[in-house]
Formats: structure tokens, C-alpha cells, sequence
């Protein structure tokens, strides 16, 4: 029963897994948490040999500089709002208000008609992208024995290569509601792209897309 | 009001046999961190610090944001040992928050005080901290795996079906489900060795 994980007598993958899932629950650690690590490397790169004392209530030392930890992330946040000041700018005020009228209709933030790569395919789909919240709903899609359709989001540079992908997951039932993860830029991210994907081994996109949209 | 007409399908075409994976921009997380990039172990706390406070917080209780600290610490100064090729860096944090914790009841010499356990004898602490921990680690690296495997270890674990039944659901030939289902629990135990070294 035992595999080489060193130890004789623990469980294996298998045993645990027969426990059901973890009910685990991550937890935001409060800003002060970081500055706490932050605060201890401070020390260890100016050579003081302080032990990190396991009764310390982790607050960091309030002289040394905190490790500039959200520069890279503010930067980011700054080259959109200035972007999207820009772009506001240029269309003056329509722009909130017409994203006002919008939302106060219960109108997504931005949608897509998703067309068929292949002539003749009826398949045909839509997105919408409600904040974070990507529903899609499709008809014609078909997916032969061995084989499911997957959603994922392209990152497409304005000729028209393609920077990035992300996958979404797979679409049961001809569509659904999908969470996009934080760290995606929906900026970049804003083709919807739905691909046939045999059941392998390979989390890498088929490359035969069968519907497609850019939203907008 | 102005209404903004966006042509649909403006740029819609397959994709080309190089362009297939996901590949974000420059080195990976793993790479930074071993390269010394103080702003890679930012990252790696912004990726797994809420995992690892969930985790320190079931393992002992009150002392999580001190023991989640001395975590990432350990994982900056051991960082050289963190091999991205065995196993992935949460399954290694997972690692290093299991022996903090264990260590940390080692030094009190208190019982546990988790809302879930019963009071009972110091003896039953380290088993059970070594179950939260692995249950915690296979969840994780279950999300992970790619996704026929993840079905296949799921249908077969969490809902209990044979070879032959999750073959008939997916509609794939039972030698594929078998394969699938050795690669994943191949891939699950590598995680759990990670998480198990000291």
C-alpha cells in the first residue's frame, strides 16, 4: 500500500481524497501582515542577526522603509485610469453617462456576438460580462463522443497576434456563468473564444476554435 | 447619449500550433523566486498568503497572522531549496505551514484550542495536523490538474463512480479513464511529497 513518500504508514493521494474535500477556507490577511515580512527582510539585508520572535505580534518596526510592495500593482492601476481618462476625455461626457444609462438599465458592462469560425456552422453564441461575471450562452454547439467545448479569453494585439489566452473552464450545457479571475486584465483579455477540446492529457488550446467575439 | 457600435468579430481566426498556451509575461513566479526577486515572494504572498492564514488559522488558532508570517520568512530564506519541477509552490508553502505548526505546539506544550477539535491528548495533534494539511493539498492540486484528469479523479473519489461508469459519462474508452485516473493520482502524490518533505 505504500508509495515512496518516506513515511510507511501515512495515507496516500488516494486515502485522502476518500476524506472528501478540504473545508479549508482562505482567509485576507490584513495589510499589517506583510509589513510584518517586510519589516524582518529590512533586517536580515542590513546583516542584523534578529530572529524572527515567535512573540511578536508581528506588527513591523515602524523605522525601516516597507519593501515597496504595491508599486508594481499602483503602476498598473495608474496606466489604466490614465488610459481610461483619455479615453473619456476624447468623448467628453458621454462616455460615464452612457456607462451609467447602462448600468442603471441592469445592462452588462460589455457584450459580444460570438460568431462561427467555420462557413456553414450554425453554431452561435453570446457573452456578457457583467463586472467580473462572464455568462455565455450558446445553440449549435456539438460535441462529439470524447470531447467538450472550452471557454477561454484572448489577449489579441492590435494586428491581431496573440499576446496571451486564459482558460475559463468548460461549458456543461450549452453555456453558464464563469468568475474571471483577479489577475486577469479585461482590457487585454476581451476576445471570447470557444474551442473543441478532446479529453487529453494537454491543458493547451486545441487551436480549433469554433466560436468567436470580441466584447465591446 | 452617445452609442458606441463596436464591430463584432473584428479580429476572429483559429489559432496557430505556437500560440496554444497561456503564457503570461517573462519568467515565472517560481524562477523569480529563486533568482532572489525580493518582489517574486510579494507576489507568492499575494498568490498563496490566503491559503496559507486559512490553513495556519485551522492549525493553530489565534497565533495564524505570526505563524503565516514565519511562513513566507522560511520561504525567503529557504527559497533555494523550493524546486518548481517536483511540485508547485503551494503545495512547498503548505509544507513549510505544516512543520511551523507542528513546532509550534511542540513549544507550548499546549493543547489545541481549534473550534473543530476536541480536547484531547497532545499525542493526537500531529496527526491531525498532518490530515488538514494533506486534505488541504490534494484540494488544491485536484484544481489544478488539467481538466479530463480532474473530472476522471473526481467522478471517481468524490462521486464514487468505477472505471467503467465515469468511461460511459464522459463518453471516452475505459483505457483512457484509467490512464487519466493513474496520471492524476501520479500528479496528486508528487504534491503530497512536496508538502510532506521537511
Amino acid at each position: 500500500m505504500s508509495r515512496d513518500l518516506g513515511q510507511p504508514e501515512r495515507p496516500d493521494a488516494a486515502d485522502v481524497l476518500r476524506q472528501g474535500p478540504s473545508d479549508i477556507i482562505d482567509e485576507a490577511p490584513p495589510p499589517e501582515l506583510w509589513d510584518g515580512i517586510a519589516g524582518e527582510l529590512r533586517l536580515d539585508d542590513s546583516g542584523a542577526s534578529t530572529a524572527p520572535s515567535a512573540a511578536d505580534g508581528g506588527g513591523g518596526e515602524g523605522g525601516p522603509s516597507v519593501v515597496p510592495l504595491g508599486d508594481r500593482r499602483r503602476k498598473r492601476s495608474e496606466r489604466i485610469a490614465v488610459a481610461v481618462g483619455i479615453v473619456a476625455a476624447v468623448l467628453l461626457v458621454a462616455v460615464p453617462l452612457w456607462l451609467a444609462y447602462r448600468a442603471s438599465l441592469d445592462l452588462p458592462d460589455s457584450e459580444a456576438d460570438l460568431v462561427a469560425l467555420s462557413e456553414g456552422d450554425p453554431a452561435t453564441g453570446r457573452a456578457e460580462l457583467d463586472g467580473r461575471d462572464l455568462t455565455v450562452d450558446t445553440s449549435g454547439l456539438a460535441a462529439p463522443d470524447g470531447s467538450v467545448h472550452e471557454l477561454w479569453l484572448l489577449d489579441l494585439t492590435d494586428d491581431g497576434e496573440l499576446a496571451d489566452l486564459v482558460s475559463l473552464g468548460i461549458i456543461r450545457d450549452r453555456g453558464g456563468t464563469f468568475e474571471v479571475d483577479p489577475e486577469v486584465d479585461l482590457e487585454r483579455f476581451d476576445v471570447v473564444d470557444i474551442s473543441l477540446e478532446p479529453l487529453d492529457n494537454d491543458p493547451a488550446h486545441s487551436g480549433n476554435s469554433i466560436l468567436q467575439g470580441e466584447l465591446g | 447619449m452617445v452609442v458606441i457600435e463596436i464591430e463584432p468579430v473584428t479580429r476572429a481566426r483559429r489559432l496557430g500550433p505556437a500560440e496554444r498556451y497561456p503564457r503570461g509575461v517573462g519568467p515565472s513566479l517560481e524562477e523569480r523566486l529563486a533568482t532572489g526577486d525580493e518582489a517574486a515572494l510579494r507576489d507568492l504572498f499575494d498568490e498563496h498568503g490566503p491559503m496559507v492564514l486559512g490553513l495556519a488559522r485551522r492549525l493553530v488558532g489565534a497565533d495564524a497572522e505570526d505563524l503565516t508570517q514565519q511562513v513566507f520568512l522560511d520561504a525567503w530564506r529557504s527559497r533555494h531549496r523550493f524546486d518548481p519541477e517536483k511540485g508547485s509552490a503551494a503545495a512547498w508553502l503548505t509544507g513549510i505551514t505544516r512543520f511551523k505548526a507542528i513546532d509550534h505546539w511542540r513549544a507550548s506544550g499546549r493543547r489545541p484550542s481549534t473550534p473543530s477539535a476536541e480536547a484531547g491528548t497532545y499525542e493526537m495533534v500531529e496527526p491531525e495536523i498532518d490530515r488538514v494539511v494533506d486534505q488541504l493539498v490534494l484540494t488544491r492540486a485536484l484544481e489544478a490538474l488539467p481538466p479530463a484528469r480532474r473530472e476522471v479523479v473526481e467522478l471517481g473519489f468524490y462521486h464514487d463512480l468505477t472505471h467503467p461508469e465515469i468511461a460511459e459519462k464522459l463518453r471516452l474508452p475505459l483505457g483512457t479513464v484509467k490512464s487519466h485516473m493513474r496520471r492524476g493520482l501520479e500528479a496528486l502524490n508528487r504534491e503530497l511529497g512536496v508538502s510532506r518533505e521537511p
